[in-house]
């Protein structure tokens, strides 16, 4: 497979299938029956802890599932950038996972030593992109592997930004050399929130370096969408599915959900739609 | 207007902290949205994230003091306290005895140190959880420490113990809690309670212990050897015959997995 890959100039490994985010609610779930889910996404942080309980499941649960290592407090757009000692946590969890791959998110989480637990959005400007390059390039020194990055959904746009978003994104990607985790429902959210075509952005991310996609559901506000992951995939971000299905072909997909988590049989009847509109749209661009 | 990538971020990052506006003239309006409603979006996430932490980490707390109440004082506390670590599972780490500064006489609800007492064994036990693992001693590797010449040796315990010393009803406040029954008022004990927490077979635990154990659980906690321990309950009560309860004491913390072995005392 990594030979049809290559042929197709992918920087990408091939995709493991169709995945969910690995939630405590569903652990016994996975323990008990194997499921209908390829592999599975941890959130880094929640096992980045001295030791007990969750270690040790994930260990179980990691012997019956590949796992890919997703995390959210890596501010790889910070000034300060990267923590040194964060870095090492991450590595000492990568050692012991053993991932397919290891993603956090292009944005900021806090400067001057504070903590924000959100995901900042940058201004897009050269100094920012100079700053991101730099910084993924040390933490893919440290991980020893291509480091691969999600877009964020954002709320503001700075007025210092002088190029688009989805540029930022394929110039971070190309200078630093690293992979991207396309997040569908992000790049449908901040269209709405910022008035442009999310069509035009699926089509100048750099496919080559596309991992994961990411799925997800969020709360329409009327003039404004929050990113909450609190509901199933809404129909405009299936859509969206479809055309990055097509220009991307087989990716990695997953779906998040972050609260009002249902029972996984839910969460498998929609990881399931995702196939069938995968292969739907595969189909089509063959 | 400074535009630096750390002038951009320290403006923003004010904002979600204090409010500050110096960043709503960084941000572009557009699709109906003023800066102050897409600043404030970040700014209240801020605030309702690290108070659902609070909220998910002290959850016989939350029952004590209901919804409102909690929910008041969380807003305070994160007003007054950054998060420092990348990792939220450490927030929260000064809120019990933030309570029990805040909840004095005076305060708009007068003295109530009940709750941070409720507050501080939320938190043992949330250490517990997920406390470093460390192989538990059994009886016959003490017996092997320094070829049976244990009782000069440090015990060490495992990394998820820690000791609180209550001085309110606070276990019976609790029970009522955790049952799900009715809460008794909150009343100050005659003489305070030690209770010791842990984590036991994966599962976090605590239980009360005796004015004697208190004691020797404070020295255990020192680095003291069992010689030493012996030592500390014969000056704290000349009176009892305590060898005895202390080797009693030392058995029952092997059965409860209360001390680990390390490589250098084997």
């Amino acid at each position: 497979m990594s030979t049809l890959h290559e042929a197709h100039g992918r920087l990408t490994q091939p995709s493991p299938g169709f995945g969910l985010g690995l939630r405590t609610t569903h652990y016994t779930d996975f323990l008990a029956a194997p499921q209908a889910v390829d592999w599975l996404e941890i959130i880094s942080d929640n096992y980045m802890v001295p030791g007990g309980k969750p270690l040790r499941l994930l260990d179980a649960i990691r012997e019956r599932y590949p796992m890919a290592m997703h995390g959210v407090a890596l501010s790889i757009g910070s000034v300060d950038g990267p923590d040194d000692a964060y870095l090492r946590q991450l590595k000492q969890l990568v050692d012991r996972v053993q991932p397919l791959w290891v993603s956090d998110h292009l944005c900021w989480t806090g400067v001057h030593g504070r903590q924000l637990h959100d995901l900042m959005p940058l201004p897009y400007t050269d100094e920012a992109l100079d700053v991101v390059v730099r910084h993924v390039r040390r933490v893919q020194d440290v991980l020893g592997r291509r480091l691969v990055l999600e877009n964020v959904s954002s709320y503001v746009h700075f007025t210092q930004s002088h190029m688009s978003e989805w540029d930022f994104v394929s110039a971070v990607c190309e200078q630093a050399d690293c992979l991207l985790l396309v997040d569908v429902n992000n790049i449908y959210v901040s269209s709405v929130n910022h008035d442009f075509d999310a069509q035009a952005y699926l089509a100048r991310l750099p496919a080559h370096r596309v991992q994961q996609i990411h799925l997800a559901g969020h709360t329409h506000n009327g003039d404004h969408i929050i990113d909450t992951h609190d509901h199933p995939v809404a129909d405009p971000v299936w859509d969206l599915y479809a055309q990055a299905c097509q220009r991307f072909g087989p990716v990695a997909t997953m779906i998040e959900r972050d609260d009002h988590i249902p029972p996984l049989p839910e969460l498998i009847a929609e990881l399931n739609h995702a196939r069938a509109v995968a292969a739907d749209s595969w189909r089509v661009a063959a | 207007m400074s535009q630096t990538l750390a002038e951009i971020q320290s403006r923003m990052q004010a904002h979600v902290l204090h409010g500050d506006n110096a960043a709503l003239a960084d941000v572009v309006a557009g699709s109906g949205l003023s800066p102050e409603h897409r600043l404030g979006i970040y700014h209240h996430a801020y605030r309702a994230r690290l108070t659902e932490t609070l909220r998910d980490s002290f959850g016989h707390t939350l029952s004590y003091l209901g919804d409102d109440w909690f929910d008041h004082l969380a807003a305070s506390f994160v007003a007054q306290h950054p998060s420092l670590h990348a990792n939220l599972r450490w927030y929260g780490q000064g809120w019990p005895a933030w309570l029990a500064a805040e909840l004095v006489e005076g305060s708009a609800v007068g003295a109530h140190p009940e709750v941070a007492e409720l507050a501080q064994l939320d938190w043992a036990l949330r250490q517990a959880f997920d406390a470093a693992d460390a192989p538990v001693l059994s009886l016959a590797e003490l017996a092997a420490i320094n070829e049976g010449d244990w009782t000069g040796a440090a015990l060490p315990t495992q990394p998820s113990v820690s000791v609180l010393t209550l001085h309110h009803n606070t276990l019976s406040l609790w029970h009522a809690l955790d049952q799900d029954e009715a809460v008794p008022p909150a009343e100050r004990l005659t003489q305070p309670m030690g209770v010791l927490a842990w984590r036991k077979v994966g599962q976090p635990h605590f239980r009360s212990v005796s004015a004697m154990e208190a004691v020797a659980l404070s020295a255990l906690l020192q680095g003291c050897s069992f010689e030493a321990i012996c030592g500390e309950l014969l000056a704290a009560f000349p009176d009892e015959d305590t060898t005895p309860v202390a080797a009693t004491l030392l058995r029952r913390w092997v059965d409860d997995g209360v001390l680990t072995c390390q490589a250098d005392l084997t």
